[in-house]
């Protein structure tokens, strides 16, 4: 029975060691399952780990700084980096993408915001640049206005005055060769003062000729005489129209331009027409050259420069053609008339017009006659007196004369009083002395010299009551009268 | 010509001769034109105030025809308040043209002193 009771306790002991032994294997197989699992784990994490600092590190490395340098060259730069595939569907992998968005953001609205301050500073900057520019234009402007306008108001008055005494000069001298000389150094001045005066009006002067009420052929003929090639501008009688006073050198100087374009622009031998054009409520005076034909251009910048566009700038004017159209236009403005090119004309060159509206102009009607009236007086006055004594006494040579001048002479006195004293003017006296010089030289010769007054009172008599020399007597108060 | 007063230097001398600057050389201020049979076409302004002096005058009660008389260059000078020499062309032009010429016996002007002398002697009578 103890046998027995040792053997079933054996065989107890034995199933229990066999079963701790199956048990404590199961347990250690487990355990290293567990390892196992945590070493992957661990490796798991230490990969996204690297895998987090390379992408931080490429973060700040580079994209941060690529996004801001695009910042400031002010494109637009988006953060865009490749989640590592370690990270896949990790937190961590969302919270690098927004953060590396959110830095990219944070950079670019950075790089705006010193991009726009910079701007600003810029335009702030390139303003004020702008204000002193346009200061020191005016300034400039204003200083080479003063500049021109004190030159050429000075040249104006000198030119003036040296055309008043060409004027005196050449009534003083009778020589050819001093009239020729005065002439050709007339016409350079006047030509000087044409451009003198222009610079003076573009610099702001008022034009500083005054003329009376004159007609419109001897305007068309006062602008001939300012530009060179006058000879070849051809005009009918404009009588019948008069500029009024104040406006007559404005429109003498701006149709002297025209012509002087015209001219410049037209063959040397073709003429150049002015023409006068009587319109509903105006008058037009034309100026036709048949040279080429203005280009559209050309013509364009004409007109801009006629409207008032561009043309007050003293600092940015061209050649003198060019300044004669400013000219023209100022002046039209400011007397009140227009002035309009156009092109192709009939010639097939250029037309332009000065436009004049009835302020500006009177009509001579009384003027005409009254004037031709008295320039016949002289010839009237003469024939007058003496017809049928004359023809009485006319074989006479020399008596004829003298009766004659003695007859209206009481009359004459009359009215002109002691001024009738003081000698004639310088070209009646050269006149007279060439006479008495000539005669006292070919006085000798016999009879001679006095064949050619008697053959003179021979024709008086034989035709009209009209005597040679008579003419002169009367006239020689009358010149007093005139000067 | 026109209005009150009128300044005769505005017209250039040059203009007034279309450019012409010598006149004959028997155009003297002391020479007498007279009026001619002449054409009587288009003549420029200047060339027709020098006429008119030459025409007949409006009231002129026994006024002879347009070649009435003759006029001294230096009297057309005065009546127009032109420059002498520039009388002296315009007549030049005018004789040229027909318009103008000398009276038909004229001689070349070579007046007589004594003839002179009376003109002289009458000048004086009338100051």
């Amino acid at each position: 029975m103890t046998e027995l009771i040792w053997t079933i306790a054996a065989l107890v002991a034995a199933v229990a060691s066999v079963a701790a032994a199956l048990y404590q294997r199961r347990a250690a197989r487990r355990e290293r399952r567990r390892a196992d699992r945590l070493e992957g784990q661990a490796r798991d994490l230490g990969g996204q780990l690297r895998a987090a600092e390379q992408f931080i590190g490429h973060l700040a490395g580079t994209a941060v700084p690529a996004a801001a340098t695009a910042a400031q060259h002010g494109q637009e730069h988006r953060v865009e980096l490749p989640v590592p595939p370690q990270l896949v569907n990790t937190p961590l992998a969302t919270g690098l993408g927004v953060l590396a968005e959110q830095l990219g953001g944070a950079v670019a609205a950075v790089g705006r915001h010193a991009r726009a301050d910079t701007e600003q500073r810029l335009g702030l900057a390139r303003q004020e640049a702008e204000e002193r520019i346009a200061a020191a234009r005016r300034e400039s402007v204003d200083v080479a206005r003063a500049a021109v306008r004190s030159f050429a108001s000075s040249t104006v008055q000198r030119a003036a005055k040296l055309s008043t005494r060409i004027s005196a000069g050449v009534r003083r001298h009778v020589s050819d060769e001093a009239y020729v000389t005065l002439v050709e150094i007339d016409h350079l001045a006047q030509q000087m003062l044409l451009t003198a005066s222009g610079y003076a009006v573009l610099s702001g002067d008022k034009l500083s000729r005054r003329w009376p009420t004159t007609t419109l052929t001897d305007v068309v003929r006062s602008a001939m005489g300012r530009v060179e090639g006058y000879e070849r501008v051809q005009h009918p009688d404009m009588d019948t129209l008069s500029v009024e006073s104040r406006a007559v050198e404005a429109v003498v100087h701006a149709l002297a331009v025209l012509l002087d374009n015209a001219l410049r622009y037209s063959p040397p031998n073709a003429r150049v027409h002015v023409s006068l054009e009587h319109g509903h409520n105006a008058a037009f005076l034309i100026v036709d050259d048949a040279g080429l034909r203005m280009e559209d251009e050309r013509l364009t910048w004409a007109r801009e420069v006629m409207s008032g566009v561009q043309r007050d700038d003293i600092t940015r004017l061209g050649a003198y053609p060019q300044t004669g159209l400013r000219v023209a236009s100022v002046l039209a403005e400011d007397y009140g008339f227009r002035v309009d090119v156009t092109a192709p004309n009939i010639y097939g060159g250029t037309r332009a017009v000065i436009v004049l509206p009835p302020a500006l102009l009177t009509t001579p009607a009384p003027a005409r006659p009254a004037t031709a009236a008295a320039v016949r007086a002289v010839p009237t006055a003469r024939r007058e007196a003496p017809e049928p004594v004359a023809a009485a006494s006319t074989t006479a040579s020399g008596l004829t004369i003298r009766r004659r001048t003695a007859r209206p002479a009481p009359a004459r006195r009359a009215l002109p009083a002691a001024d009738a004293v003081e000698p004639g003017s310088p070209g009646m006296a050269a006149a007279w002395l060439a006479g008495t010089r000539s005669g006292r030289e070919n006085a000798a010769p016999a009879d001679g010299p006095k064949d050619p007054a008697g053959g003179r009172a021979d024709h008086a008599a034989g035709a009209p009551p009209e005597q040679p020399s008579t003419p002169r007597t009367p006239s020689a108060p009358r010149m007093n009268e005139g000067h | 010509m026109t209005g009150p007063r009128r300044d005769p230097d505005m017209v250039r001398p040059y203009v007034r001769t279309g450019g012409q600057i010598r006149p004959r050389a028997d155009v003297r201020l002391e020479s007498v034109v007279i009026a001619a049979n002449g054409p009587t076409g288009a003549l420029a302004a200047d060339a027709r105030l020098v006429m008119r002096l030459f025409a007949p005058g409006d009231g002129d009660p026994g006024g002879g025809g347009p070649r009435g008389g003759g006029l001294a260059v230096a009297d057309i000078a005065a009546a127009l308040e032109m420059p002498p020499s520039t009388v002296r062309i315009l007549v030049s032009s005018l004789m040229d043209s027909g318009h103008l010429t000398s009276p038909p016996s004229a001689l070349p002007d070579e007046p007589a002193s004594d003839v002179l002398q009376e003109v002289l002697r009458g000048l004086r009578e009338l100051v």
